[in-house]
């Protein structure tokens, strides 16, 4: 339960980290929050030889709202983006999602890069950014660019980022006039990675859903008529979709428990994205104005 | 814990309200330098790897898990650990209030508990009882069922009131 022994860096420019890891190649890591990347390297599943910790980094933290988009700096923690006040009045499903995630003493660490790079199939984040069309602004050696999340999450845990890659912000365009998104997750304990998750997008009668929490990566559906469907064949529909989806089973759930119950959160997030608070009340929150 | 020529890095911390200064391997997490370097024992190691909460402590006042981050990143940070609270003669309120309400069995959750109690109460004097349970849920106890934990925190936000 102790991680083996590794070199540490802490850069204080986001250069300086892309030079240190173009350095270590396959043997480095960047360390941000840490509070997935220490618990795998305490199990040793994780065995970085050169551990590269952004935390100092300038630059990399808080929200900017640029002209249609609202960038969220990589080094943002989740509790940051869930007190931020204008953040949850453009866009409440960032404070309904970060309220979401982990308990107080993970939440005051954990970033949105860090989870975005980690790409848990449970977590919030990676399907959120999705959902949203988001993308992340990433620097390496060739200088930054930008990767859609569809192109940097490449399965559980695994993502396209190159060794030296850092991301350094999560870049989401601002929601058009009438767009609303809302989230709802099944999990254990409210804090608990979720069993199965959704987020809903909704555009006058078009729908998108990503769901998270059943298969290897977030995965979407859309419709653009859903609006215009009765309320049975809606429920035929979110059941058609839930049957669909690529689903695991674990020691908590079944793949076929999974399914049905994909239907049931991508209703209740609908309804979160129809609520003003993007389902921040309804959900089972660990959460709190503190 | 020391490995033979491991590169060590001196840092100096606030620890209790003390400044001290120690070399430490990278790889060491903050809960066991506080233990074996500090000797502060009541930084209790449960799960290490951030699911229990039991090794709780204040970083610049938030409750965070010391097993989950490395020594070497509490560089300059200000740590504040169960033995920073009160004496047995003198005990703070929330200790007070653990003691009054039977917040406690083994007591091996308790300083995590105490600590977010504290940091929760620094911020929300009067916090409800939905409050106490969201910011406590990090936090296990396999003895109590929490009930009495709730009901002590409800005491400790009486008992600072009172001053």
């Amino acid at each position: 339960m102790k991680p083996v022994a590794f070199r540490y860096h802490a850069p204080d420019t986001v250069q300086a980290a892309v030079g240190l890891l173009e350095e270590a190649g396959f043997e480095g890591k960047v360390l941000a929050g840490g509070q997935s990347l220490v618990p795998m390297m305490n199990f040793r599943l994780a065995r970085p030889g050169i551990l590269v910790d952004i935390r100092k980094v300038r630059g990399l933290s808080g929200v900017r709202f640029e002209s249609g988009y609202i960038v969220v700096g990589a080094l943002t923690t989740h509790e940051d983006i869930f007190l931020h006040e204008e953040l949850a009045h453009r866009l409440p499903v960032m404070r309904a999602a970060a309220a979401l995630i982990g308990h107080w003493g993970i939440r005051v660490r954990g970033t949105i890069g860090g989870s975005v790079a980690h790409a848990d199939p449970a977590a919030e984040w990676p399907a959120v950014m999705m959902a949203l069309s988001a993308s992340a602004l990433v620097s390496g050696p060739a200088g930054e660019r930008e990767v859609s999340m569809e192109e940097l999450v490449a399965g559980p845990l695994t993502t396209t980022l190159e060794p030296a890659d850092v991301v350094t912000a999560l870049k989401i365009p601002a929601p058009t006039a009438g767009e609303r998104t809302g989230i709802y997750e099944v999990a254990r304990r409210p804090g608990d990675f979720a069993l199965v998750g959704a987020v809903a997008k909704t555009k006058g009668d078009s729908v998108r859903l990503t769901w998270f929490g059943l298969g290897t990566v977030p995965q979407a559906r859309e419709s653009d008529s859903f609006g215009s469907l009765s309320e049975k064949a809606q429920a035929e529909q979110l059941s058609r979709w839930g049957e669909e989806l690529e689903a695991e089973s674990d020691l908590h759930a079944s793949a076929t428990w999974r399914k049905r119950v994909a239907a049931v959160v991508a209703r209740r997030a609908l309804s979160a994205a129809a609520s003003d608070d993007a389902g921040l009340e309804a959900g089972e929150r660990s959460g709190l104005h503190v | 814990m020391s490995e033979p020529n491991a590169e060590k890095i001196q840092i100096t911390l606030n620890v209790n309200g003390a400044e001290r200064s120690v070399a430490v391997e990278p790889r060491w997490l903050l809960s066991d330098v506080l233990r074996q370097e500090f000797g502060l024992t009541g930084v209790h190691i449960g799960c290490e790897h951030g699911v229990c909460g039991a090794c709780t402590i204040l970083v610049d006042g938030v409750p965070v898990r010391s097993c989950l981050q490395f020594a070497v990143q509490a560089e300059g940070a200000r740590i504040e650990t169960v033995e920073a609270l009160g004496t047995p003669e003198a005990m703070d309120p929330v200790q007070t209030a653990f003691w009054e309400k039977h917040g406690l069995q083994c007591g091996y959750c308790t300083p995590g508990m105490v600590l977010t109690a504290k940091a929760l109460l620094d911020r929300v004097p009067n916090p409800t009882e939905a409050e106490i349970r969201h910011a406590l849920s990090g936090n296990l106890c396999r003895c109590t069922g929490y009930q009495f934990i709730v009901e002590a925190v409800e005491r400790a936000a009486e008992l600072r009131a009172e001053g």
